[in-house]
């Protein structure tokens, strides 16, 4: 049979595009990208007809009953610009984001101006990531920018103006007053966004990355909508802000029982053990998410922390393969391989790990952190200062960056910036002890003796055994020169509780102490100490 | 006085019929090459020529001439050879003489620019009427076959017979180059019988001496003698207001300062020439092409009204009014979506080509300006607007030592080139070559008022001080509109440490930028200027706005936060010092002087203890 001259009946215009665009989202459902683009490419190619200018919409509603919460008009698509919609989303799903942003140009709705704004930060962003691809070498840049912010401002600004945006168009404006540099501005935004649709966790997200301490966040407590959503909000942006454990707990005292079995409120759960160095529960808890979700790779780099901490070297390799297993690209993946690494004292391994880690995500924190941790293992003080700056960058509220650099200024005796770091450090966390420590010791050799009494009383209030037996070794000495003779007193008999060279010294403090309150005499200070440590 | 002669007048009137094919047929053209009269009249029948070969006075033959050149020069806007024979030669079988006959071959063959075939029978003709119109339609000939020589020669003796044989030796004269000879043959300057009121010629031409003023205003162009040059193209305008030729001389070739053209353009005499109508089209049409810096609304208006009244808004001429304008304000993206919509409508607008060229250099598109100059380059290589983009290109991408090479070859091709220049200054200027860059720019200062500016800039930053005030203010008296001028100016008291002064020119730039509606990056750099100056007067808290400001604009300012980490310090804040220092050098790891101030701030904040905790 000759097939040219079967006769097939040419189907009317309506009926090729109806069907077009219901295989369009039947394509896409299930994931096939490609088709679903070419059948957009041909829908769109096709002339006008009578369906297009009727109002009523055909196929597929799901896709087009947009958010209620919108107060805007602007959500109603005639057919026409649907079509372009559905091409420029087509575009998207396969990454072309320059051709989406194109397709859009003319479109009106809230739905298009934000895939088209969008795909338009997304091909910057691209760029910008093909531009400055080395990794702390000669071509990393980190200043490098997203060249469509610039425009995109503008096109955003005057819809602000007009007052024709909605929850998500406020969140991407927030996002890119974010990006060229005015926080507060942002903050304002993202308030707004949340307030117009608080089910966009994205917002919230960028909200907390905002908040740059406690005080600021008590600022904005009012402004936020009542909602469950801002339990969640509050929950995350205590663990970030290292807020008191006591308050975390509250806050989940706080969530209605339908959350109980919430992963994410689970992973909360761990960091927080993590954060405050409980490191056998932080470990149950993340064994036990990994059991509900085993190919799970979310949050794993910081489980990965816990079992270097923790020195369990065969439990980390095999989190290793199986994270490798799951997906041999992911950064967290790559953290945990470094950090295996790390502590089997491979430490050019381990950073080159942890380098790729940064090519796949720029923005992953904990990479930057431990590359900088490994940099001082190997002495590169310059590169290690480098990496604890950029993990500044992506977070200016990471403690163990900012001690990490107190620490590198400290060995490169540049005390000033070292003290300056640690106190940014204790700023953060003024409940841990190892930085009051450092901190007082770095006081004690610029001869600001006050200050460092102070440090060594905060770290009173925290310590462990380690560090109480040196602080009060210090204090002792310290009060008995300034002629506290009591404090001094109470100091010595805390070190007599010790064993060994402290129980000595203790006791050598004591008969000092009651010689001279026999005497009544102030000893200058440099004839007592060569005696007492005989 | 010459008085209208009645004779050809009248003839010709009457015998004017309505052409069926006529006045439509201008419209099918996209281009605007019809001058106002041609289109309106049709071409007289060759029936006048035998009544007037014999008379010698000068009126009488330059209407002939006219009228000859007229039917020559509007009959290729019939595209069929019928409609020309319809009317134009429709009396040609009519004809008894030979030589009448002759006349139609030569014009016909002349129309379709088959010059032997002309030049054979004008030649012809010539020979055997002897008669000075034949003689000079022969010169006419030769003279578009680029046989100047010939033509020059042929009309040697003519010269007394009439106007129009004057000025096209004149032409040829030009064409030789002996620009003295013009002198010679148009006078001086136009002898006292042929004043300001010319005979009008009904049919719509530019009066003639408006045209002598012209070429003699040419020619003492070209012999470098601008203030003779000036004067002659303004008498031409003055007498014709038609004459765009002598216009467009001033106005491209900026002979006259902003002031001086706006007072020009309202000392002409629109109306009386033209009509109330037409007048104000003409007056519209020059407005929109004066300098943008000053009496911008009213152009604008004269812009709009163009653009609605008489619907021009997709013509070239109006749009590029509209990007110059925008180029002035330094709207480059703007002003570079216009000369593209001009180029798409008009390819290779010369007029366009330059604007074009800066706005794409400005915005570093490399891509298009290479596509842009390879294309001049095909199809226009003897145009200095080519050789000028190909080095522009070249300076773009940095090398500048090419860049140099195309730079001084557009500049010798059109040695009034001043944009050339220009850029020739400017890739001195980016290697610091302070002295060169000097002496291309001084060839280019000629031209406007930016090149003055540019040496000045140039001795303010080889800190001669004198010489850069000298240069500056002159600049700045030529257009005192210019904010980058007076931010210069401005620049250069704050060197001297003459803060107040600083202060009040920089002050006056802001709102000159404010006004324009300039870019914010222009607006950043007054702001950064005005910040510094007003810490050195100890003001801080103003400094801190400005600096403020700059900072919010992106990408971050990196002196910017530096600045403020400065005065933060100045001020004993140190934590709040230390954080800008900190970011500052986030974005510019290099800075020497940022770390040092960091490394101070932080030894003073903990010797006056001032720390984080507690």
């Amino acid at each position: 049979m000759d097939l040219n001259k079967v006769e097939v009946e040419t189907p009317s215009l309506d009926f090729i595009k109806t069907h077009l665009r219901d295989a369009i989202s039947h394509c896409s459902d299930r994931g096939l990208y490609f088709a679903a683009k070419w059948a957009a490419e041909t829908l769109n190619s096709l002339p006008e007809s009578f369906i297009d200018t009727s109002t009523s919409g055909s196929g597929s509603l799901s896709i087009f009953s947009d958010t209620k919460n919108e107060t805007t008009t602007k959500n109603f698509m005639s057919n026409f610009e649907r079509d372009k919609f559905l091409l420029a989303k087509s575009y998207f799903d396969v990454k072309e984001f320059d051709r989406a942003s194109f397709i859009l140009e003319k479109c009106v709705s809230s739905k298009s101006q934000f895939l088209k704004i969008y795909a338009k930060y997304l091909a910057g962003e691209k760029r910008k990531e093909e531009e400055s691809n080395d990794i702390m070498g000669p071509l990393d840049d980190p200043k490098a920018i997203n060249k469509e912010l610039v425009t995109i401002q503008g096109e955003l600004e005057k819809l602000y103006n007009n007052n024709e945006m909605d929850g998500f168009l406020l969140y991407l404006y927030g996002l890119i007053t974010k990006q060229l540099g005015s926080q507060r501005m942002a903050i304002k935004f993202f308030l707004s966004s949340v307030n117009a649709y608080p089910y966009n966790w994205s917002a919230w997200l960028e909200l907390s990355q905002c908040v740059a301490d406690k005080n600021q966040l008590k600022e904005i407590m009012q402004e936020l909508p009542k909602h469950f959503m801002t339990k969640f909000f509050n929950l995350y942006t205590s663990v970030e802000l290292n807020e008191d454990q006591n308050n975390f707990y509250s806050l989940l005292s706080g969530f209605p029982s339908h959350f109980n079995d919430n992963k994410s409120i689970k992973t909360l759960k761990a960091i927080v053990h993590y954060n405050n160095r409980e490191f056998a529960e932080a470990e149950r808890d993340f064994d036990e998410l990994i059991l509900s979700d085993p190919f799970r790779l979310d949050d794993m780099d910081i489980y990965s922390n816990v079992l270097y901490v923790m020195d369990k070297k065969a439990k980390l390799s095999f989190l290793a393969h199986m994270s490798a297993n799951t997906d041999k690209y992911r950064s967290e993946t790559m953290c945990i391989i470094g950090n295996y690494y790390s502590l089997k004292s491979e430490r050019e391994k381990a950073i080159s790990y942890f380098k790729r880690a940064l090519q796949v995500n720029r923005h992953c924190l904990t990479a930057w952190t431990l590359m900088g941790h490994e940099y001082v293992e190997l002495k590169n003080t310059h590169a290690a200062v480098v990496a604890y700056k950029r993990a500044l960058e992506v977070n200016p509220n990471d403690y163990r960056a900012w001690f990490g650099l107190g620490q590198t200024y400290q060995f490169l005796k540049m005390d000033f910036y070292a003290i300056y770091y640690y106190e940014r450090a204790t700023v953060l966390r003024p409940q841990d002890a190892r930085m009051w420590e450092a901190l007082a010791g770095l006081y004690e050799t610029v001869n600001s003796q006050e200050k460092a009494i102070k440090c060594y009383e905060h770290t009173l209030l925290n310590a462990d055994a380690e560090e109480l037996r040196n602080a009060h070794r210090f204090l002792a000495h310290y009060r008995r020169d300034l002629g506290d003779i009591n404090a001094a007193t109470s100091h010595a008999q805390y070190l007599m509780n010790y064993e060994g060279t402290a129980r000595e010294e203790g006791r050598t403090l004591m008969n000092d102490l009651s010689s001279l309150v026999h005497d009544n005499q102030q000893p200058p200070p440099s004839q007592l100490s060569s005696s007492t440590l005989l | 006085m010459p008085s209208t002669p009645p004779g050809p007048r009248s003839s010709r009137s009457t015998s004017q019929q309505p052409d069926p094919l006529g006045t439509p047929l201008y419209l099918h053209r996209p281009d605007a090459y019809v001058t106002p009269g041609n289109y309106t009249t049709p071409p007289p029948t060759l029936k006048l020529f035998p009544t007037h070969l014999k008379n010698n006075s000068s009126t009488h033959a330059s209407s002939t001439s006219t009228s000859v050149r007229q039917l020559v020069f509007s009959s290729p806007f019939f595209s069929s050879r019928d409609s020309v024979g319809s009317s134009a030669f429709s009396n040609y079988s009519t004809e008894t003489k030979t030589e009448d006959r002759m006349r139609y071959w030569r014009n016909a063959a002349l129309q379709y620019h088959m010059y032997e075939t002309a030049a054979f029978w004008g030649n012809k003709l010539a020979s055997i009427t002897g008669n000075p119109d034949d003689v000079y339609w022969l010169a006419q000939i030769y003279f578009m076959m680029g046989q100047y020589a010939r033509a020059h020669s042929l009309l040697w003796n003519l010269l007394e017979t009439s106007t129009a044989c004057r000025i096209l030796a004149a032409e040829c004269s030009i064409k030789l180059e002996k620009y003295q000879e013009v002198f010679d043959i148009l006078y001086e300057e136009n002898p006292p019988e042929i004043t300001e009121k010319a005979n009008d010629h009904l049919d719509g031409s530019i009066k003639l001496e408006a045209y002598m003023c012209y070429l003699r205003g040419y020619a003492y162009a070209q012999q470098a003698n601008l203030d003779q040059a000036k004067k002659n193209y303004k008498l031409a305008v003055v007498l014709d207001v038609r004459c765009f030729e002598a216009f467009n001389a001033l106005i491209s070739n900026h002979m006259m300062t902003s002031k001086e053209e706006w007072e020009f353009l309202n000392s002409l005499e629109f109306e009386e020439q033209c009509g109330k109508e037409d007048g104000r089209f003409i007056k519209m049409n020059y407005m929109s092409m004066l300098k943008k810096y000053d009496h911008v609304k009213e152009i604008e208006e004269a812009r709009e009204e163009l653009e609605k009244t008489y619907l021009l808004v997709d013509n070239a001429d109006v749009m590029l009014s509209r990007a110059e304008q925008l180029y002035a304000q330094c709207q480059f993206k703007d002003c570079l979506d216009v000369t593209t919509k001009i180029l798409d409508v008009d390819t290779h607008n010369q007029a366009c080509l330059p604007i074009h060229i800066a706005c794409l250099h400005e915005l570093r598109e490399k891509n298009r300006l290479f596509l842009l100059s390879h294309e001049l380059v095909e199809h226009y290589p003897d145009a200095a607007v080519t050789w000028f983009s190909v080095g522009c290109y070249y300076y773009l991408i940095g090398q500048n030592d090419e860049a140099r090479k195309y730079f001084s070859k557009a500049s010798t091709m059109d040695s009034r080139c001043g944009a050339a220049w220009v850029g020739f200054g400017h890739s001195f200027a980016v290697e610091s070559e302070h002295d060169q860059a000097i002496t291309a720019y001084s060839t280019a200062s000629r031209f406007s008022h930016l090149p003055t500016l540019f040496i000045g800039m140039q001795h303010l930053q080889a800190n001669n001080f004198i010489s850069a005030e000298e240069y500056l203010f002159t600049s700045y008296q030529i257009c005192t509109g210019d904010p980058l001028a007076l931010n210069e100016l401005g620049a250069l008291y704050y060197h001297k440490n003459q803060y107040k002064e600083a202060i009040e020119y920089f002050e006056r730039a802001l709102s000159l930028v404010v006004a324009t509606k300039s870019r914010t990056q222009v607006k950043e750099t007054t702001w950064m200027n005005l910040g510094h100056a007003y810490r050195k007067t100890g003001k801080l808290d103003i400094a801190e706005s400005y600096f403020q400001k700059v900072a919010a604009i992106s990408p971050p300012n990196a002196n910017a936060l530096s600045a403020i980490g400065y005065i933060y310090h100045i001020k004993e804040n140190y934590s709040q010092a230390a954080m800008y220092y900190h970011e500052a050098l986030g974005i510019k790891p290099s800075d020497l002087i940022t770390q040092d101030l960091l490394g101070k701030c932080l030894e003073s904040m903990v010797k006056s203890n001032q720390s984080l905790i507690d």
